[in-house]
């Protein structure tokens, strides 16, 4: 899989490309993870060319939601396609994710949360 | 009806999960399947997939996952065996759902598969490891979701 990064006024934007499952979902986390470290704590992670996820897949974006909102941050995620959102919703999870059809609303959703200065 | 039968074998480490994916891929471009059929079907042989290498196997060097399909025109049987230490009894089959604790980083996929699948059977084979049998019946419609919705609550 594939993580492309980008940044807009403290957002942080992943667009994932390809499988989001147990070989590749591994790299997503210690992304996030090395972007909290250095401050980061608003995140979009643009779905849009995720072509198949599991539940390996949907653990790791949990996890990930779980410490980003633990260091009091938030994420969104945008772009579903159409089989990715059915595998969100038969699991319930489009209950606890911030999910948007476009990136702009996923983007201006996560501005909300105080920036903090290190 | 003929039957058809493949079957493939796999090492259980991570890089073995881009070629298990190009070979179900490469089987299941061979049926007549709707695009949302195929999907479906890839997820469920993914999770029995990656539980066999994962689970059952604890990714050991050595230990390998065979993956068989049998087929004819009304039903596609996929049979996934690991050479793992566990037993069907650990797996709690009755009560697998794809909804577990929502916060929960795990524990969707074997309800996943039940969601989806016609039927699945996990036994134990003789030789040690498991044996995941999943059904899949072409002639059918099948609704999207078999979760009643007072298990959603």
């Amino acid at each position: 899989m594939e993580i492309v990064t980008t940044e807009r006024d403290n957002v942080v934007i992943l667009s994932l490309k390809g499988r989001l499952d147990f070989s590749s979902s591994t790299s997503l986390k210690e992304r996030v993870m090395e972007m909290m470290r250095e401050g980061r704590r608003q995140f979009v992670i643009n779905m849009a060319q995720v072509d198949f996820i599991n539940s390996s897949g949907l653990g790791t974006l949990v996890s990930v939601l779980k410490e980003v909102r633990l260091a009091k941050g938030r994420m969104a995620l945008a772009k579903l396609g159409t089989y990715v959102q059915e595998i969100f919703e038969i699991t319930q999870l489009s209950h606890i994710f911030e999910i948007f059809e476009h990136e702009e609303e996923a983007w201006s959703a996560v501005q909300s949360v105080p920036v903090t200065v290190n | 009806m003929s039957k058809y039968v493949e079957s493939f074998t796999f090492e259980s480490d991570c890089s073995q999960f881009s070629r298990f994916y190009e070979v179900a891929g490469a089987f299941l471009q061979r049926l007549v399947l709707k695009e949302e059929e195929r999907f479906r079907l890839l997820l469920c042989i993914s999770e029995a997939f990656t539980n066999a290498v994962v689970h059952g196997n604890h990714l050991e060097e050595g230990k390998q996952v065979r993956v068989t399909f049998v087929w004819d025109a009304r039903v596609l049987e996929i049979v996934i065996e690991d050479q793992g230490e566990a037993r069907p009894e650990d797996l709690d089959l009755s009560n697998a759902t794809p909804v577990p604790a929502l916060d929960s980083a795990s524990g969707r996929g074997i309800g996943l598969i039940k969601n989806y699948a016609d039927d699945l059977k996990i036994t134990a084979k003789p030789e040690g490891g498991l044996r995941v049998r999943i059904e899949w019946r072409f002639d059918h419609e099948k609704p999207k979701a078999r979760v009643p919705s007072d298990a959603l609550s």
